[in-house]
């Protein structure tokens, strides 16, 4: 029995926050660089900022897709990472409990392709930490705003992941020398667990033209712990070479990691028409563990066993990744009111590389990040006398540059050898956004 | 060797085996006729459209599962959150009134998603059990097309689990995994219809598309000179979750204001059940199929309604009789199940005026009815013996919640 | 029979499920190895993993270059009966493709110190212009030759050796030094010899040594037939220097390939522990690296080890 053979489901990813974090959620938010903390208007509040929820006269229902495609790589050659695409939507419905203000909402982003893609790869394999599988991730969350002061609103929620834990146990007959003859039944016992991490917002306007919010958004790191047994006989179904023949293997990895995000923003309105957002985040990488699953051994082949060379298991190493602070400006512009109005935005947003220089063994590849959006969007009255309130139909596009960056290794024999990482990043979307 | 697990087995959901939210499982699963809040996305959408005004409810349900095995208790306990929402849509025109969205959502406190499954032949309560620790989540939308009939649709989401790890030791002879796992949504719909006959008499049909969330994992491995053996391809793959295909026909009648006395009729189609594992290597000889029938289900329940000044008061109980779709297991497979008497009890109380807050509790008792399974030896997988000769079951189960819902 | 070509892909041991995408495409790598034999494809009129092959003859010592139809490739044709041993060349479109030139000799033996011997090319591009090629010859007192040409077919030689009492070399440019890859008759190891303008000095101790201590090492009692590529780094004036070689164990008759690598010529380190980069049997390579991988042609064994054929292997 090939020891290894079973790695049991679902070990880490490497550095995973939701797809939020990569590319923001909504059309009016991408397009104004993500600077919503202060400004936010749709149920994409349950996200930015959920005490802006409580800040809603209608319910807001608001259905999009978005796409990114990162073409990004080494020395010229593109690394295989998939687009990330699918649905974002989410619902705010406002009321009053004791003449305050009160809304609840529900925020979600569905990957076309999974709900959550989690993947661990060798320790020496290159990957960049932004774009490898951190757009893959399912993001739901349920957020509730209270207005406590007029003009000044709380609110927070909990958002939802999943991860798996467990074990498998394989018994029979393993084929020897022909693996193709084995015969084995199975027992699976694995839990996808739920992991829950908050969001809480504060909002404030201070004036009409002056809001403020801060919001704070939990962290986790999962560790993932599961188990692989194999019992059984050796041989053929005639003739059994190893009776009573054991495999346990252990992976122990990380999953799911997400920074804790702290970010405070104001928002100006310059001009009747003219508003301009700017967003303060603090992202705190400098937890995040090694995601390279662990493995440890244990086999019993019978007199086989001088023949096992079981290596020892290897030392990790630390990536060492740092905190960092992420500017987010946003402007808005509307045309003046009627049965249709115009709508167009733009935003930049600046992130530093949270990797270090890549001299080791690993391979946790980051850039600084340059992103540019624009967006727009029109927004009709209503639809005859059955949708009165105002609905727009907004989109947005995003480009994002990623700096060169060089990676020397310190050992003439590491696998992977020097490279230059680089690339860019293409977004786009359109969300249809209702009032009721 | 053979390992013997009385193991337990993640089938089929929470909505299933107790009903969603709080005054449904109180009236032991009905709702098909009579609900018209968040449970509606469950019972029958079209129930939705009768929702006058915006709520949201949370609460939180317990499971107590004392089933028994051979004389042993084999259960677990189980927990989850309970959180709905319905909002009437404010649309003019002839939609005025009309449109209402639902939406609800069980999350256990523990897992998502349990995929439990014992080898085969080892003795699992294939429906119970674990079945708690499912997630659901459920989207509605109703539509009242005049005073007396109301459609409705909407989808429960469920996520099965695909993907792949192929491990390899690299150049420097360590082990190393290259793995990936995807939650791949799927979508359940269910139709609903209601026809108020008159303002005491109402019937609901509701239809239940099969629920069903699969896992399927392929191993590699290729692991040079470490290990001088080698494994064969394995598919780790099989059937989390499943409810099966159901049609409900339900009608509510009260006889005075304040009693509501309800029938329900459910056909599910157990007969498609799959078996909770698929063979992991070409070379396992076919498993014997489950062989489940289709099954009839009869609930019956009553809700008493008063006003104590602003507070409306309800009192409900109910009873289900669960027809055993599992077949005697002579043979290879040990997918138990007992016939279930279900009895449940609740209480309501919703306040009106500048709260208006709503309180419900209601608690379920599950009575397997005693049962004696007995293995054929002629009717074993050749070269295997049964893990057992006689075996019985029976046991309780024991289901409480509460919730508090607020109007917006 | 035609002489076969066989390249084999080398694997870089990050293989992914399923076989559709091994998600390793573009990815950034070395090219030290593990390299893997090419599987069979029936698909093609090449007999993966075989590349070179003469029912009459040893087809030994391949170097390769990039170019030309798209592989290039130098190698040793020798027979017992008579006692002949000539260079000759060939090139081909792929792995999987024949031979769209040649095989035609290149290169015979000419001066009296070859003793009618020539074998083990190693041809790279001169840093003068065109192509150099260092070779072996005579049977009795090995040494290196040197050869010229502008177009890999026509080549004019250095009347004498430029390094004596050494085989089977391969050669590399760093930082106007040509460094020489050998192994001496009656001496362990793989030697360095730098020629820094004045001729070839050899380095004091050799650079690769077999591991006689080391009970489960794949060079276990000799390393030979170096093959060395140097490639620049990142680092200003800072080249890697890539070295694959031959190591064998109890058995000299069983071989395989192993690697190490330097920046500075003096400090190797060994990639792969114990393990080899390709497995036994396997002798005699040479290396062509690509972005996201690498190609090497080999020394492989036919009819019951009888005949020496060249053979291709993947990263």
């Amino acid at each position: 029995m090939k020891a290894a053979a079973l790695l049991l489901l679902v070990a880490a990813a490497p550095a995973s926050a939701n797809p939020a974090d990569v590319i923001g959620l909504g059309a009016r938010a991408i397009a104004m660089g993500g600077a919503q903390v202060a400004t936010v208007d749709d149920s994409t509040a349950g996200y930015y900022n959920p005490a802006r929820l409580a800040s809603f006269d209608d319910i807001h229902i608001d259905v999009g897709y978005q796409m990114a495609v990162p073409r990004v790589g080494a020395n010229g050659e593109l690394f295989p990472i998939d687009r990330s695409q699918g649905l974002a939507a989410g619902i705010a419905v406002p009321g009053r409990v004791l003449g305050k203000r009160l809304a609840i909402g529900a925020t979600v982003f569905v990957p076309d392709q999974q709900v959550t893609r989690t993947r661990t790869l060798p320790a020496e394999r290159p990957r960049f930490l932004t774009y490898d599988n951190r757009p893959q991730r399912l993001l739901m969350a349920a957020t509730a705003g209270f207005e406590i002061l007029p003009g000044l609103q709380i609110g927070g929620g909990v958002a939802y992941m999943a991860s798996t834990n467990g074990t498998v146990e394989l018994q029979g007959l393993v084929g020897f020398p022909n693996a193709e003859l084995s015969d084995l039944d199975l027992s699976i016992d694995v839990d996808v667990q739920t992991i829950r991490y908050p969001h809480a917002g504060i909002a404030w306007q201070a004036s009409p033209k002056l809001s403020f919010g801060a919001s704070y958004r939990g962290g986790f790191r999962l560790v993932i712990d599961q188990t692989v047994k194999v019992r059984g006989d050796l041989g053929t179904p005639d003739i059994v070479v190893v009776e009573n023949g054991r495999l346990d293997l252990r992976s122990v990895s990380q999953d799911l990691f997400q920074p804790m995000q702290i970010t405070v923003g104001g928002a100006y309105q310059v001009t009747p028409c003219l508003l301009v957002a700017l967003d303060i985040a603090y992202q705190r990488w400098s937890v995040y563990d090694n995601p390279t699953a662990r493995i440890e051994i244990e086999l019993d082949v019978g007199q086989f066993n001088d023949l096992v060379m079981i290596p020892p298991p290897r030392q990790l190493e630390i990536p060492d990744l740092r905190d960092i602070v992420v500017p987010r400006l946003g402007v808005e512009w509307q045309g003046a009111p009627g049965p249709r109005k115009w709508i167009a935005r733009g935003g930049y947003v600046f992130e530093a590389a949270v990797a270090p220089e890549q001299k080791g063994e690993s391979n946790f590849i980051d850039n600084h990040k340059h992103t540019l959006s624009l967006g727009g969007g029109i927004e009709w009255r209503g639809i005859g006398d059955v949708i009165q309130k105002p609905f727009s139909l907004d989109g947005f596009v995003s480009f994002t540059y990623l700096q060169p960056r060089d990676h020397h290794k310190l050992s003439p024999v590491d696998p992977v050898g020097d490279y230059t990482a680089s690339g860019h990043a293409i977004a786009a979307g359109v969300m249809t956004r209702w009032r009721f | 060797m053979v390992i013997v697990m009385l193991a337990r087995d993640a089938r089929a959901s929470t909505l299933d085996m107790f009903g969603f939210g709080m005054r449904s499982p109180a009236l032991a699963g009905t709702g098909v006729a009579t609900a018209n809040d968040y449970e509606a996305v469950y019972a029958n959408p079209a129930g939705l459209a009768e929702a006058t005004e915006k709520r949201a409810t949370v609460g939180l349900v317990a499971v107590d599962f004392r089933t028994k095995m051979g004389g042993d208790i084999v259960g677990e306990n189980s927990s989850g959150m309970v959180l709905g929402g319905v909002v009437p849509m404010p649309l003019g025109g002839w939609a005025k009134g009309r449109v209402a969205l639902g939406f609800g959502f069980y999350v256990p406190n523990q897992a998502l998603n349990r995929v439990r499954a014992p080898f085969p032949g080892v003795p699992q309560f294939a429906l119970l059990e674990n079945r708690a620790e499912v997630i659901a989540v459920q989207l509605a939308l109703g539509l009242k097309l005049d005073e007396r009939f109301s459609i409705g649709a909407g989808v429960i989401v469920l996520a099965a689990l695909q993907g792949g790890i192929d491990v390899t030791t690299d150049a420097n002879a360590n082990f190393s995994a290259d793995s990936e796992q995807r939650l791949i949504a799927s979508y359940s719909p269910l139709l609903g219809a209601k026809w108020k006959v008159s303002s005491r008499l109402t019937y609901g049909l509701t239809v239940r598309a099969p629920v069903r969330s699969d896992y399927d994992i392929v191993v590699t491995s290729d692991l040079g000179d470490a290990i001088p053996l080698e494994l064969p391809l394995i598919r780790i793959a099989g059937t989390s979750q499943y409810d099966p295909l159901t049609i409900a026909a339900e009608v509510a009648w009260r006889p005075s204001h304040e009693l509501q006395l309800t029938g329900q009729l459910a056909y599910q189609r157990w007969s498609a059940f799959p078996l909770p594992t698929k063979n992991p290597v070409a070379g396992t000889p076919t498993q014997q199929p489950a062989d489940f029938k289709d099954r009839p289900v009869p609930r019956i329940a009553a809700e008493w309604t008063t006003n104590v000044g602003p507070t409306t008061i309800a009192a409900r109980a109910g009873y289900a009789f669960l027809w055993s779709p599992a077949p005697d297991m002579p043979g290879q497979q040990s997918l138990l199940d007992n016939n279930r008497h279900v009895m449940s009890i609740g209480l309501g109380a919703a306040l009106a005026g500048k709260l208006p807050v709503r309180l419900d509790v209601f608690a379920q008792w599950h009575r397997l009815q005693h049962r004696t399974y007995i293995k054929d030896p002629d009717q074993q997988q050749p070269g295997d013996t049964a893990l057992f000769d006689k075996l019985s079951t029976s046991g309780n189960v024991l289901v409480a919640g509460a919730a508090l819902g607020l109007d917006l | 029979m035609r002489i076969l070509m066989l390249l084999a892909t080398s694997g870089c041991g990050l293989g992914w499920i399923g076989g559709e995408d091994d998600r390793t495409a573009g990815l950034p790598t070395s090219g030290a190895g593990p390299y893997q034999r090419l599987e069979s494809d029936d698909t093609t009129p090449a007999l993966e993993p075989r590349f070179l092959n003469d029912n009459r003859a040893n087809l030994s010592d391949p170097s390769m270059l990039a170019g030309g139809a798209g592989l290039r490739v130098w190698f040793t044709k020798s027979t017992t009966d008579p006692v002949t041993s000539e260079i000759q060349y060939t090139e081909a479109g792929s792995a999987r493709e024949m031979p769209s030139v040649g095989p035609m000799r290149v290169l015979a033996a000419s001066e009296t110190w070859e003793e009618g011997v020539v074998s083990s090319p190693s041809v790279t591009g001169d840093p003068a212009g065109g192509l150099v090629m260092f070779y072996e010859g005579s049977a009795s007192a090995p040494s290196i030759g040197r050869a010229t040409s502008s177009d890999g077919l026509t080549w004019a030689k250095h009347p004498d050796p430029v390094l004596l009492g050494a085989t089977a070399p391969s050669v590399v440019f760093v930082a106007g030094e040509t460094w020489m890859f050998v192994t001496r008759p009656n001496e362990v190891g793989i030697w360095r010899a730098v020629d820094r303008g004045s001729g070839f000095q050899l380095d004091l101790a050799p650079v690769i040594l077999p591991r006689p201590d080391e009970a489960k090492a794949f060079d276990l009692l000799t390393v030979s037939e170096p093959f060395a590529l140097a490639v620049p780094t990142l680092e200003q004036d800072v080249t890697r220097v890539h070295l694959w070689f031959t190591g064998t164990t109890d058995d000299p008759t069983s071989s395989a390939i192993g690697y190490a690598a330097t920046f500075d010529g003096l400090a190797w380190l060994r990639f792969g522990g114990l393990e080899p980069m390709l497995s036994a049997d396997a002798s005699a390579p040479t290396v062509i690296l690509e972005a996201s991988g690498g190609l090497m042609l080999f020394e492989g064994a036919a009819a019951g080890g009888t005949r020496v054929t060249v053979d291709a292997a993947e990263l």
